[in-house]
């Protein structure tokens, strides 16, 4: 197959591969495959359904759809017609959907449901049954137009900020994620956005995802081999279970992980290698500047904050207190210029000032770069905590703490002191054997006055539904004495 | 000449073991010596922090502590006014 150039629209590509490789599949579901050409035949027939409906290029338009595979056809078919689109889902409460469909200026909602309607916009109901009948090419179709998705950052507080990502974000190194296995799968609860965007950069390198419901990891293990599937893309938090989890199951030979985080600790990283013989890759980056660096099967023994290395056409700098970029090797607030980054955000010119100037994306994150183009992130600047005259990141001692017996999770709040400023407190959610004193002496030990003073207890940690920690509600609930 | 009130001297002597609960819990000084570990458990006998080898970061830990563990902010100049186990609870007791 001939190299479809990238500058085409998204969906002129995924066509090209469609008329080079019409039963290529595309996405294997539960009732089989289905081809590159049915693919595009149904998406087509849903864009002409949309035009009908009044839905024009360079619309906003919302999606309310739950079942995925229609989802994605409607995505795809919004893509195709150059329309501006947003997820609005159900799990999210009517006057947060009404928030979003204001602000981004929808004028259609693509749903199953008259309940979903919002506001003055039309409701559109997609006929999935006439669009997998339908005839090939319709003629009424405008040209393949540059669809572009509305992102939100959930912030820790306040509204979340609102995004336009354009194709070039959307596909941001689809041929490198591809590189790591074309046949893949993701659990459904990485959030819509995210799952959107791994089917759309699938599908531009001509890859099969496989869909599936959420499983339990020695289920998920058996459809991997089962499938041939070379690819899992997994969250944080499901990595770190899953070697426990598939007992004596064995991982399939071949099958890469790959997991998006601000910091996956490092005793996670090699205990996930070590004991499923996969290659896993780590993949760092923000909703704003797109993928900076990746941390590959051989970078994990590497320093414990690594993030991997920048990527090709990336370029990451440290800043001095003064705005200046530091030389390799010294600590300073990052910033981030990539091919893919958004211009700023839709409707926050205060946010735009803070994080985005001079045409750098400035994630408040701390780190360094090393020699060999290795990015190391301490944390965020925010969460930074100042104990006398010492500086702590909660980054750094939750990497000690985690792995520890009997700790499940854990996360570090700042208790504040009149005399000493912030007192770093580890809230930790345990399991039977765990020892309070026996972890506190382990950090002790290996972090000095950078060490927790207090270990709370605590049922569950406080998280947004991005599945951040929050470190203010953490101190609320546990930061009494 | 000191006219303080005296605490209740139930409410003394529970600092004063709370304290010398801090002082053995203190990750920079570790006391090892058995007969200042006599006199610590001892509610009757005092010690100071300097024969205990408290230095400036060993005085920050138990300031923390107390702070952690048991809610009360003590600040160093209140350890070096009040520089034993015993000199520390009464104070204590008497700010409330």
């Amino acid at each position: 197959m001939r190299p479809v150039p990238p500058d085409l629209p998204m969906m002129a590509r995924v066509e090209a591969i469609a008329r080079a490789t019409p039963d290529r599949a595309a996405f294997i579901r539960a009732d089989g495959p289905v081809g590159y050409a049915q693919v595009t035949r149904e998406v087509r027939a849903l864009a002409e359904q949309f035009l009908r409906a009044g839905i024009a290029p360079g619309d906003a338009v919302g999606i309310t759809i739950a079942d995925d595979w229609t989802h994605i056809l409607c995505s795809l078919a919004l893509i195709r017609l150059g329309c501006r689109q947003v997820g609005l889902p159900r799990r999210d409460p009517v006057p947060l959907r009404e928030d979003l469909a204001r602000r981004v200026g929808v004028v259609a909602i693509i749903a199953d449901d008259a309940a979903d309607a919002l506001g003055g916009a039309t409701l559109v109901r997609p006929d999935r049954e006439a669009a997998a009948a339908a005839a090939d090419a319709p003629g009424s179709l405008p040209p393949i137009g540059f669809g572009e998705l509305v992102m939100a950052t959930s912030g820790t507080t306040g509204r979340p900020k609102l995004m336009v990502a354009r194709e070039p974000m959307l596909l941001d190194q689809a041929e490198r994620i591809a590189g790591f296995g074309g046949i893949f799968l993701h659990r459904p609860s990485f959030d819509g956005n995210h799952s959107k965007r791994l089917s759309y950069r699938s599908l531009v390198t001509g890859g099969t995802e496989v869909l599936a419901q959420d499983l339990p990891p020695r289920d998920l293990a058996a459809l991997v081999a089962r499938h041939g599937v070379t690819r899992v893309h997994l969250a944080p938090r499901d990595l770190a279970t899953l070697p426990d989890a598939l007992g004596d199951a064995a991982w399939p030979a071949g099958t890469s992980i790959v997991t998006t985080g601000t910091r996956v600790p490092q005793t996670v990283r090699r205990d996930v290698q070590r004991r499923l013989g996969c290659a896993l890759h780590v993949v760092y980056g923000t909703t704003e500047a797109g993928i900076v660096s990746i941390a590959g099967p051989h970078d994990h023994d590497d320093h414990p904050d690594s993030v991997g290395r920048i990527l090709p056409g990336v370029a990451a700098e440290a800043l001095d207190d003064a705005g200046r970029p530091l030389p390799e090797d010294a600590d300073g607030l990052l910033r981030f210029r990539t091919p893919a980054q958004v211009d700023g955000y839709l409707d926050d010119p205060e946010a735009d000032a803070t994080y985005f100037r001079d045409g750098w994306f400035h994630p408040g994150d701390v780190g360094r770069r090393l020699p060999g183009d290795v990015l190391l992130v301490a944390g965020r600047a925010d969460d930074r905590m100042t104990l006398g005259v010492i500086k702590i990141f909660p980054a750094e001692i939750e990497a000690v703490a985690e792995g520890f017996p009997g700790l499940v999770e854990c996360a570090v709040f700042p208790l504040p002191s009149a005399a000493f400023g912030e007192i770093p407190v580890l809230a930790a959610v345990v399991r039977e054997g765990f020892d309070a004193a026996a972890l506190l002496a382990h950090c002790r030990a290996r972090l000095g006055m950078r060490a927790p003073r207090r270990i709370v207890v605590v049922p569950a940690l406080p998280r947004n539904a991005q599945g951040k920690v929050l470190r203010r509600e953490l101190a609320r609930v546990a930061g009494g004495p | 000449m000191d006219h303080q009130p005296s605490p209740p001297p139930h409410h003394a002597a529970r600092l004063r073991d709370l304290v010398a609960t801090g002082v053995r819990a203190n990750p920079v000084v570790t006391v090892n010596d058995p007969a200042l570990l006599a006199r610590l458990a001892d509610p009757a006998a005092d010690c100071s922090f300097e024969e205990l080898g408290f230095d400036s970061l060993a005085r920050m830990e138990l300031c923390i502590w107390m702070q952690v563990e048991a809610g009360f902010e003590v600040t160093e100049g209140e350890l070096l006014d009040h520089p034993s186990v015993g000199a520390l609870a009464t104070h204590l007791a008497l700010r409330g």
